[in-house]
């Protein structure tokens, strides 16, 4: 499954590039829709991660910051597709994790995009590969 | 101060808002651009659980609890459009994002484990409705 998921996101990742944009029809632009939406998902988790796991070395850290970055960036390639400004809408994203952790408390929330972090780990790894 | 604590003056103030006879409370309590932003994260994220409850409930054939959701998201996507409106932005618009959201995050971590933190936030989301109509 997560094999899939990453070939068909190194296969968006390649058709996002400006040379080869063409018009897409509607059921690619809702397979595209997906992978952003699962790409934000990821780079969210991993940003969370990042931020508030504690037991975290330097290396781990950075890591995750360097997988938070990429996925914000494929991210970033999708929504150029779709009609999504990726880091203004990550940027909104933020606010609602905070939010969420006023109503929910920091350790829910931590938990909940540590719960992510394996699918989405998996994928990453995945396209790593396919690089 | 916490957000939630900053989303019940903005319930508050939207009751204001439709009761004319109360501007002056209105303008006196207005939030400022921060806690307006902390407002409309909050309500969008009820909103987006909101949602989320009544995709389900949709899914199990539960028209009663289906019609409830559906009620209590058009509450929200209201109290959202007025802080909306403040920071110059659309709530149905940002709306869109909140079904592919759930998908995406059904898609990753299962549909029950994503279910049961969407419900974990409604249920968060239903005490501050509640407090706000007594």
């Amino acid at each position: 499954m997560k094999m899939i998921w990453g070939a068909a996101m190194a296969a968006m990742v390649l058709a996002a590039s400006p040379v080869a944009a063409q018009e897409t029809t509607d059921a690619q632009r809702n397979e595209t829709l997906k992978l952003y939406y699962t790409s934000m998902s990821c780079s969210q988790s991993a940003s969370v991660a990042s931020v508030f796991d504690d037991k975290l070395d330097a290396a781990g850290k950075k890591a995750l910051e360097d997988e938070a970055a990429y996925w914000l960036v494929l991210a970033g390639l999708l929504g150029e597709q779709v009609g999504h400004d990726a880091n203004k809408e990550f940027a909104d994203e933020a606010q609602r994790i905070l939010a969420t952790m006023d109503l929910l408390g920091n350790d829910a929330v931590v938990d909940h995009y540590k719960k992510m972090r394996a699918p989405c780990n998996g994928i990453y790894v995945e396209l790593q590969k396919s690089k | 101060m916490k957000h939630s604590t900053k989303i019940l003056g903005g319930l508050a103030l939207y009751c204001v808002a439709l009761a004319p006879a109360a501007p002056a409370f209105a303008q006196d309590a207005a939030l400022s651009d921060e806690d307006t932003q902390a407002a409309y994260a909050m309500t969008m994220m009820c909103l987006e659980a909101t949602t989320s409850m009544a995709i389900k409930a949709q899914q199990a054939g539960d028209t009663a609890a289906y019609d409830k959701m559906k009620n209590d998201g058009a509450l929200w996507l209201g109290v959202a459009e007025t802080f909306a409106k403040d920071l110059g932005r659309s709530a149905d618009t940002d709306f869109d994002d909140s079904v592919g959201r759930i998908l995406a995050e059904g898609n990753l971590l299962g549909d029950d484990v994503a279910y049961a933190r969407q419900k974990q936030v409604f249920d968060a989301c239903s005490v501050i409705l509640n407090s706000t109509a007594e």
